[in-house]
């Protein structure tokens, strides 16, 4: 079955074309970074009017790159939500008109579940359930069990900022541009890691969930400080940035080691935007050995928003016989639990 | 069944969203006027016309759009099923002006009829209005100026003595606040005037040829309101870090 994938839920417009039986063919994503970077985060307006320009001629790309014709596809997906409601309506629309054209079905997608199943693009992904999953992104850290496509048991979550939203609001503090994450990781990389050891929030307490705002707060007083004494420099910004950096890394290691332990299960994937941190990758491949337990990580280029992961989620639940109706409907909130396990269904 | 000329028009630029289908010059269409509920209601509309002709979205030769200005969501609701419609099916787009269509409906009803001139304005939110003028031909529209954006006090129009005016469209509701050598050369006022697919459809041979057709990624919506209330990070208050 060969699925088309949208993603237009905040400010990448992806688009991939993805075979059941020969995997990817073909994937395209424009990052509208740029165009958002000098309003210091992404402007929803903006981001939508990039999305009605951008979309129809990525498509047009990989089917010619794929040597793909309107009969040859089987399916559209395209992402109904969780995201901004009027970048989710452009995929939307124009997925779900794009499939009533060409008489295929049509599905929508929930991001999220795109971002879980993004290991499963390897090729040779050989991953099996149960697994515990940690999704860690701008909007998101989530600790979910999944014991099938759409078998989700939610373990734990942030109560208040999402572990991606902290990286970009300590990049703002240490003087830097917007998205936070990938700068953070860059000036991290020349820090002491020894001159401050910042607080691991919550890993005190029992549970799964998770809190950045105190360390966002932490990190505030340490700036702050550091110009009241006027020694703010590179190494000092530097040094910060490391601090952090280890602290939020840390902090998600151990309670995906907690929940994993707490569920009796061996394998962990990790995706989402955060998933695409050199220190965290590295700390948790280091810790599943440990605990002789296998980690499952998407290419880098899959753990960012991209069409890809859309066309794959797409064509697991196409393949089962659900579809959406002509009615096109987006869910910026939409809870991962109310998705419909396929179990039964095939 | 040869030389058949179907045509599909769309508007959703407003709160009411409609959908229209000529077949050989024979026009069907399906409305609804439950905002916000534009991008549940279009394709489920569109399917009901192409049904009831034993059509499909590949037999459609042409794909028409309300292009704004109007409501930023609505727009592209609309805009979007139309690329998707239009790609799906490889054939071509036009777009028309949202203010112009309203001067067409105005036309329909008998409110303005040839030598008119016609003040179309659209509620645009933010205490602001969208407007454009237009002179009324036997089957033509001219467009004399805008369109634009403003406050409706700002409203400031060309006069003309040697026309009957009329002022039409949601942007009306302001009439108000409009200046008052506006307000008073107006022979007419329809608020109630708005877009429909049915009007998009009577204006696309004058359309196609100061418009043009575009291909499915060129049907693009016309904002008018480029500025908005956004500001770049230096134009931002300085954060307290």
């Amino acid at each position: 079955m060969l699925v088309l994938g949208i993603e237009t839920s905040c400010d990448e417009t992806g688009v991939a074309l993805y075979d059941t039986e020969r995997g990817l063919l073909a994937d395209r994503l424009y990052s509208q970074v740029a165009l958002h970077v000098e309003y210091g985060g992404v402007v929803p307006e903006l981001a939508s009017r990039d999305h009605i320009r951008k979309t129809i001629p990525l498509i047009d790309e990989i089917m010619t790159e794929a040597g793909v014709g309107a009969a040859d596809v089987d399916g559209v997906a395209y992402t109904a939500g969780p995201g901004l409601v009027g970048a989710l309506m452009v995929g939307a629309t124009l997925g779900r008109a794009l499939a009533y054209a060409w008489q295929v079905p049509a599905l929508g997608v929930h991001h999220m579940e795109g971002h879980l199943l993004a290991p499963m693009l390897a090729e040779d992904a050989q991953l099996d359930y149960p697994f515990v999953a940690l999704l860690v992104s701008g909007g998101h850290t989530q600790l979910i069990r999944v014991d099938g496509i759409g078998e989700y048991k939610m373990l734990g979550e942030s109560l208040d900022d999402a572990a991606g939203e902290a990286f970009d609001k300590a990049a703002k503090m240490l003087g830097m541009d917007y998205p936070g994450g990938p700068l953070i990781a860059k000036l991290a990389e020349g820090g002491d890691p020894d001159r401050y050891r910042f607080p691991r929030p919550m890993v005190n307490k029992p549970g799964l969930d998770f809190s950045f705002s105190g360390l966002k707060t932490y990190t505030l007083n340490t700036v702050a400080a550091a110009r009241e004494a006027e020694n703010l420099d590179d190494q000092h910004r530097a040094d910060i940035a490391c601090a952090f950096e280890l602290a939020v890394v840390d902090t998600l290691k151990i309670k995906c080691l907690r929940a994993l332990k707490q569920e009796g299960v061996k394998s962990l994937v990790i995706a989402g935007g955060v998933s695409a941190n050199v220190r965290l990758r590295a700390l948790l491949e280091v810790a599943m050995e440990e605990i002789g337990g296998e980690l499952f990580l998407p290419a880098p280029k899959y753990c960012t928003d991209n069409g890809a992961m859309i066309a794959y989620a797409g064509s697991q639940r196409l393949a089962c016989g659900q579809s959406d109706d002509l009615a096109v409907t987006v869910r910026p909130r939409w809870p991962m639990e109310e998705l419909p396990s396929l179990r039964g269904s095939v | 069944m040869v030389a058949e000329n179907i045509t599909l028009a769309l508007d959703s630029a407003t709160e009411d969203c409609s959908v229209a289908l000529s077949v050989d010059g024979s026009v069907s269409t399906r409305s609804v006027d439950t905002p916000r509920e534009h991008s549940r209601s279009l394709l489920p509309m569109i399917s009901e016309l192409l049904d009831e002709h034993k059509l499909l979205p590949a037999d459609v030769d042409l794909f028409v759009y309300s292009r704004g200005p109007g409501s930023f969501t609505g727009l592209r609701i609309g805009i979007g099923i139309i690329q998707g419609l239009a790609y799906g099916a490889g054939k071509p787009t036009l777009g028309i002006s949202t203010l112009a269509c309203q001067v067409q409906a105005a036309r329909r009803a008998g409110i303005v009829g040839p030598s008119d001139r016609v003040y179309s304005a659209i509620d645009a939110r933010m205490d602001e209005i969208y407007w454009a003028y237009f002179s009324v031909g036997d089957d033509s529209l001219e467009l004399l100026a805008g369109e634009d954006v403003c406050a409706p006090r700002e409203w400031r129009v060309e006069q003309s003595h040697s026309n009957r005016c009329v002022g039409v469209g949601s942007g009306w509701r302001y009439a108000v606040d409009f200046p008052e050598e506006t307000r008073s050369i107006m022979a007419e006022i329809e608020p109630e005037i708005g877009p429909s697919a049915l009007d998009l459809m009577a204006l696309v041979a004058t359309s196609t040829a100061t418009e043009g057709l575009r291909k499915a990624a060129d049907a693009q919506p016309v904002y008018v309101r480029e500025n908005i209330a956004w500001k770049k990070r230096d134009e931002q208050p300085q954060r307290q870090t």
